[in-house]
């Protein structure tokens, strides 16, 4: 009897901890300080001028091209008309992206983020990946160490020091 | 002694409790730990697939890439199409994609299902559901904790803790101890 209660107890604690909001999310915290763009910005605007949506929360449209197998923690979204992609990471209420949502017209609630990668950076992600070593998947290291080598190239073919890469933190999305 | 019949009841009431739990985390647990050898959560086929290449070009509108995999026997399953490259077509399918090469009309399709019961079991150990379901997930955690400790002391004697278990705990604790210790 005393454990039926106990379980009872753990039920009713388990109701009341839900009922209090979490404030420790830190891509919500960030989402909240952030400029909110009111109107529905299309892949190919966003990437036409991206520096303009840096930092702020944007509702973004695009089709799903493709959405990692392992991890289902990032998916590419694109414009089917101008084929320019951006890069969705999931955070804030989506833990995952399933599969299915390949082919699918999204529209995704995030903010966008802004990265320089030079040569320093490239080099501290391959260190980063070989620290990992064969405890990392296989697969997805592979994946990584190719996205490496082809960001080097694009480096060394635009004859600059740096190359600027855009994404978005998605908090949350709808399919169209 | 009182405490040792509560200790008993706890542990197995919890256990009861967290029957479902135990049996979705265990199959997902192993299931996720060999998702380099397969995939999870989907079923996935590939198949080899030929179509005229005439029939491919730039800039196709949806009515052609219809009548393409019409060509192909795939009924009603279009959902979008795009370039990802000059010379690539993909046709999103519900179920799948067909990527085609408009030089040579050979591609692939790939045929995607979800996996029953480790689809959903893996769905809620990468805790999709979010929200309540976190809460529950933790304090099934912490159950596990409690059978735990519970656990050590259900007998007393040479088949308690002070007996055989104390060689079974110590094992069960070294082993991952000489994971760490070669591969951290």
């Amino acid at each position: 009897m005393k454990s039926i209660k106990f379980l009872f107890f753990v039920l009713i604690s388990l109701f009341f901890a839900c009922n209090e909001k979490s404030g420790s999310d830190s891509t919500s915290a960030e989402n909240a300080d952030a400029e909110v763009v009111e109107t529905v910005v299309l892949v190919a605007d966003l990437m036409n001028d991206p520096d303009v949506y840096v930092g702020k929360v944007i509702e973004l449209e695009g089709l799903v091209t493709h959405v990692c197998k392992h991890s289902g923690k990032r998916l590419h979204l694109t414009s089917a008309a101008t084929n320019e992609m951006v890069r969705v990471e999931a955070t804030g209420d989506i833990s995952q992206f399933q599969r299915e949502l390949e082919g699918s017209d999204v529209r995704i609630t995030g903010l966008v983020q802004k990265e320089v990668i030079d040569e320093d950076y490239l080099s501290k992600w391959e260190n980063e990946l070989a620290s990992k070593g064969e405890d990392h998947d296989h697969s997805e290291g592979a994946e990584e160490s190719e996205q490496i080598s082809n960001m080097r190239k694009r480096l060394e073919d635009s004859g600059q020091d740096q190359l600027v890469s855009y994404w978005v933190d998605g908090t949350s999305f709808e399919v169209n | 002694m009182k405490w040792k019949k509560l200790n008993r009841i706890r542990h197995r009431d919890i256990g009861y409790f967290f029957f479902g739990m135990s049996v979705i985390y265990g199959i997902s647990g192993i299931a996720l730990n060999h998702i380099d050898d397969w995939d999870p959560s989907y079923n996935i086929r590939n198949e080899v697939v030929q179509v005229e290449a005439e029939s491919l070009k730039p800039g196709m509108t949806k009515d052609e890439v219809l009548d393409v995999l019409d060509y192909l026997n795939i009924d009603n399953k279009y959902k979008s199409y795009y370039y990802p490259r000059t010379d690539i077509l993909k046709v999103f399918l519900k179920g799948g994609s067909v990527t085609l090469s408009l030089t040579s009309g050979q591609g692939n399709l790939e045929l995607v299902s979800r996996r029953s019961v480790f689809y959903e079991f893996n769905f809620l150990h990468y805790n999709n559901p979010k929200f309540l379901y976190t809460y529950f997930a933790d304090i099934y955690g912490a159950g596990l904790i409690i059978m735990a400790l519970s656990g050590l002391f259900m007998l007393q004697g040479r088949k308690g803790l002070s007996g055989r278990g104390k060689w079974f705990v110590g094992l069960g604790i070294l082993i991952p101890l000489i994971f760490l210790l070669f591969y951290l």
